[in-house]
């Protein structure tokens, strides 16, 4: 899709959705063969067709228009158009697609302004891209990561959305074939954390900006999910007529998760909002009530069971990492209220409820007898997020809890020597190794866990698993080393930037012991 | 016959009618009948920045649908004096004069909107509305004919 400077959006006519593909021979002949077969409304709509002169071939549907404009010699069949050429050393071909839902197109020419648009668009990739503050050693597959996580921005709200992929499996032949084009909140946290981390403060401050304003239809409680416009979602539905990839059905539009409670968003949400604090940034009166208004929905709900970070279709419980989000939103409300940006809040109460939960988490998510903490109070099952505990503070990552519970998650949930499940459970047998989780592990690692070589090697074994654009599913088959699930995730990104991060973290540590101290 | 403008009236309604015929068309679109802007299109001629051109497109619309209730005002006192029906009569011929005239005709006057026998080109890149304004959606000449007869339809009820 071109890209321009704002000046340039600004005094120009430009396309509000356009994908422009720019083809050249450069050595010998290549046979082409292109096919264009637009299936607006799940392939539900009716569409029609007309070839308009120069103007390129036309598709109407209820709702919107898409525009072609091509110089390939496109050849109309009954609901589709195809292409069969073949193009010489030195030619260069030109592909415009232009979709519009409001008001009229604006249409593309071809040639030299297709190649101006392709020029300034490499332009302003390169310049965001060289905003990139992280110098590390991993800066290729940071940068690629960064670049995933803009392409899912929706710039007009600051949104990010999960994936732009729905129900591509988590096991084929399956049926665990989730919609992800939406917001989760619960990314919020550790999405910002990678953006501000990166130097990408523009898309940080906006993305918080959409947090909490654009949720304001159900404040203060927070859906689990929103669309790019703050809207709750629609219920979910089964497109049954479609077979799925490799035959994965049912294909599903919408989320059924988007009515679970899951208390961790609402820590998510604040603890991102308390990263303005950490890079010197301002909370304005509006964000202020908002944030005051979530941490007393947490103060009055933490005690509630939950469908937690997982989203299992079954019953409540309580979960030990919504219990420690609900700790991350007490702890920083308190950090953002003594830095006096939070006046009107009760720091005493909000300080006495967290050290509630922290009682909470520490007497009923430790079982003595297994040495470990479990993924819910009073179990005795190990999950993913445990490890969280450590990134946010709740405790050392070389704690003697930790270590025994990094033990345990190794002993039940690894798959292979740098993969992790995100549980083992009944509830979805044969689902791949989750990819944030795989990066956690990494982070743990860095974050004191264990030593930073075994930290650096963790991190180089999972880099293996991306494909050849560098990119990550949400998991891995770990016997195969195949993208399972939607695609390209950004969770999987963000955890790969921020275990980066903390990698940086720990070597600068490490190389200037005093700074350490 | 002597023509006589009762301008006050004249101003008012005349006014009235042109919010209705914006707001009608306004309707149209956000229901998805039809992708028909005209203040985009008639700001578009004024600057290629579409938020600015929205902006000064529904003001330009107003004050030209305003001007051109004289004409119905005039057209009506021909007819034998403002009723509701000579009025959407009055507006469904103008439809019909834009539907089979009026679009055919925009991408040689318009500086911003490409030709169909053309293309676009690097200054000339909005979306024609072609024949009867079809390229804007199947419903568009509908949307056009309603708001149009509408705010004949204002004019003929009320400007006396």
């Amino acid at each position: 899709m071109p890209v321009y400077e704002t000046d340039y959006e600004r005094s120009h006519m430009i396309p509000d959705r356009e994908i422009l593909r720019v083809l050249e021979c450069v050595h010998g002949e290549v046979q082409l063969d292109a096919v264009f077969c637009p299936a607006p409304k799940y392939g539900r709509a009716s569409t029609r067709w007309r070839q308009q002169k120069a103007l390129g071939i036309h598709v109407q549907f209820v709702g919107g228009a898409l525009w072609l404009r091509s110089d390939l010699d496109w050849q109309m069949k009954d609901g589709y158009a195809e292409c069969r050429m073949v193009i010489h050393a030195g030619e260069r071909r030109y592909c415009s697609l232009v979709m519009m839902e409001h008001g009229p197109a604006v249409l593309s020419p071809l040639g030299s302004s297709s190649d101006t648009a392709l020029a300034q668009t490499v332009t302003w990739w390169t310049k965001w891209s060289g905003r990139c503050e992280y110098q590390g050693p991993f800066r290729d597959a940071v940068l690629r990561s960064a670049l995933a996580l803009k392409l899912l921005n929706f710039a007009p709200s600051g949104a990010i959305i999960a994936a732009p992929s729905t129900s591509l499996p988590e096991r084929i032949g399956g049926n665990l074939n989730w919609d992800y084009r939406f917001c989760w909140l619960r990314d919020a946290s550790m999405t910002v954390t990678a953006l501000f981390g990166l130097g990408y403060h523009d898309e940080a401050e906006a993305f918080i900006d959409w947090l909490l304003h654009s949720t304001n239809l159900t404040q203060p409680e927070l859906l689990v999910m929103y669309t790019v416009y703050g809207k709750p979602l629609k219920k979910e539905r089964e497109l049954r007529y479609w077979s799925g990839y490799r035959n994965s059905r049912p294909v599903r539009v919408g989320n059924e998760a988007r009515n679970q409670l899951q208390l961790d968003v609402y820590g998510d949400v604040i603890s991102a909002a308390a990263q303005l604090d950490e890079y010197n940034k301002s909370i304005d009166h509006a964000s202020a009530d908002v944030l005051r208004g979530i941490g007393k929905y947490v103060r009055e709900h933490w005690t509630m069971p939950d469908q937690g970070i997982w989203e299992p279709r079954v019953s409540s419980q309580h979960h030990t990492h919504s219990k420690l989000m609900c700790w991350v939103a007490m702890n920083k409300l308190l950090q953002l209220h003594d830095a006096g940006l939070l006046p009107k809040v009760d720091g005493e109460t909000v300080k006495q409820v967290r050290d509630q939960i922290a009682t909470a988490i520490r007497e009923e998510a430790w079982n003595e007898e297994k040495q470990t903490y479990t993924a819910v109070f009073g179990g005795e099952e190990v999950d993913a997020s445990l490890l969280l505990l450590a990134k946010h503070e709740f405790e050392r990552a070389d704690s003697e809890r930790m270590r025994l519970t990094y033990k345990r998650i190794m002993e039940e949930i690894a798959a292979g020597s740098a993969l992790l499940y995100r549980y083992r459970d009944k509830l979805s047998p044969g689902e791949g190794a989750f990819g944030i989780c795989s990066f956690w592990l990494a982070e743990y690692l860095a974050l004191g866990g264990g030593s930073l070589a075994q930290a650096e090697a963790k991190f180089r074994q999972l880099l293996e698993y991306n494909n050849d654009l560098g990119l990550f599913a949400e998991e891995i088959d770990p016997e195969t080393g195949a993208a399972l699930g939607n695609f390209p995730q950004g969770f999987t990104h963000v955890g790969l930037i921020n275990a980066a991060l903390s990698l940086a973290e720990r070597r600068s540590r490490e190389a200037s012991p005093e700074r350490a101290a | 016959m002597t023509l006589q403008i009762h301008w006050s009236n004249w101003l008012f309604w005349g006014f009235v009618a042109s919010l209705a015929l914006v707001s009608t068309e306004s309707i149209a679109q956000g229901l998805g009948l039809t992708r028909l802007n005209l203040p985009l299109i008639l700001g578009a001629a004024l600057t290629p920045n579409r938020d600015r051109a929205r902006a000064l497109g529904i003001v330009l619309h107003i004050v030209l649908g305003w001007l051109f209730s004289l004409v119905y005002v005039v057209a009506m006192q021909f007819l034998g004096g403002p009723t509701w029906y000579r009025g959407a009569f009055i507006g469904l011929a103008q439809a019909l004069f834009i539907c089979l005239i009026g679009w055919q005709t925009l991408p040689g006057i318009h500086p911003r909107m490409a030709s169909e026998t053309h293309g676009p080109t690097s200054t000339r890149m909005l979306e024609p509305p072609g024949f009867m304004g079809l390229n804007y959606g199947i419903s568009t000449p509908v949307a056009v004919f309603i708001s149009h007869a509408i705010f004949g339809l204002v004019l003929g009820l009320f400007y006396r």
